[in-house]
């Protein structure tokens, strides 16, 4: 099944204006935009990112929930999120 | 190991390595506030998921941010494998939910039941609970958004295939109750398959004064390619809006 043909002709008018989100993400602070990279953007864990930045699992753990609340707030800002 | 209320947000990505995924789900069983919390980061997580596949070309450009590092631009190339992982532990983590879908599918043909009707609640109210199979569907299934001029109706409306048939779940804003409303997949051979139905009370959903979208999930017994579009159909006449597919 074309799952990747379709996902990309899939949104182009989207209910959620995916540059904003882009752009929103470049918006973060560095700490909390490389933790988002390194984990969910490149398809690793938390415990795997924890590795390859070289900071502790719970530090990771944390910093993904702070850089969530932000991306969440600056969203709301840009009203993208609910 | 030890469960941090901050543990929600890696879980809520799905980051969480198989025995700390279990450990939190064991906290998030009786911890409201990371249940609430959830359900908050269950939309950042769809909209994480969905800017992906289009934004390859003009992100960078668009890109005004000096601080260089890693730039966003370098965040699509693993989209699509992102996708297909999600996908897959979706798919581990959702054995009961597959159950749920086929439930829901007899149900309706049995007789138009309502079914799986979630609202994401920013501040956490209503007994949304974490991973409803609505919120799961759009957050991993294949999307597909429209918004109907006229009605200024906005949904997105998302699939997975299952053995059953297909599991189909919609996020619906921009309407005003009160309403009855009904999802139907129209096949491609012009068949029509009952998804779901709910009612819209009047204060609605994604407009002014009640910002939360309407969350429903159902299942039909075609699968997503013999789908040409999806219909939200108003209870005694008209299309509030159509989603091709």
């Amino acid at each position: 099944m074309s799952v990747r043909r379709d996902a990309a002709a899939g949104g182009s008018e989207g209910v959620l204006p995916r540059a904003v989100v882009a752009e929103a993400l470049g918006s973060l602070s560095r700490a909390h935009r490389e933790v988002l990279t390194e984990t969910v953007m490149r398809n690793r864990s938390v415990n795997e990112a924890a590795d390859i930045l070289g900071i502790p699992l719970g530090t990771v753990k944390s910093r993904v929930y702070y850089a969530l609340r932000a991306l969440r707030i600056v969203l709301e800002e840009r009203g993208v999120a609910t | 190991m030890t469960v941090e209320h901050t543990d929600v947000g890696a879980y809520a990505l799905g980051l969480l390595e198989e025995d700390d995924r279990r450990a939190f789900e064991e906290h998030l069983s009786d911890c409201g506030e990371c249940v609430a919390e959830l359900d908050e980061f269950a939309d950042i997580r769809g909209l994480l998921a969905g800017i992906a596949p289009v934004e390859t070309g003009d992100q960078t450009n668009d890109q005004t941010d000096n601080d260089v590092g890693d730039a966003p631009g370098e965040i699509d190339g693993n989209v699509v494998d992102l996708l297909e992982r999600r996908r897959r532990e979706a798919r581990r983590r959702r054995r009961g939910t597959a159950l749920i879908g086929l439930a829901a599918g007899v149900a309706l043909v049995a007789g138009g039941v309502t079914i799986g009707s979630a609202i994401v609640s920013p501040d956490g109210g209503t007994g949304h609970q974490h991973g409803s199979p609505a919120a799961d569907v759009l957050a991993n299934g294949l999307r597909h958004t429209a918004t109907d001029p006229t009605t200024h109706a906005t949904g997105v409306v998302a699939t997975r295939p299952e053995p059953f048939g297909t599991e189909v779940g919609l996020d619906l804003a921009g309407i005003r109750g009160p309403l009855t409303c009904r999802l139907v997949a129209v096949l491609k051979d012009g068949r029509q398959q009952p998804v779901t139905e709910w009612s819209v009370a009047p204060k609605g959903y994604g407009v002014p004064g009640s910002p939360e979208h309407l969350e429903v999930h159902g299942g039909i017994s075609a699968k997503p390619g013999d789908v040409s579009r999806y219909d939200v159909l108003v209870e005694g006449g008209g299309t509030l809006l159509t989603i091709p597919v």
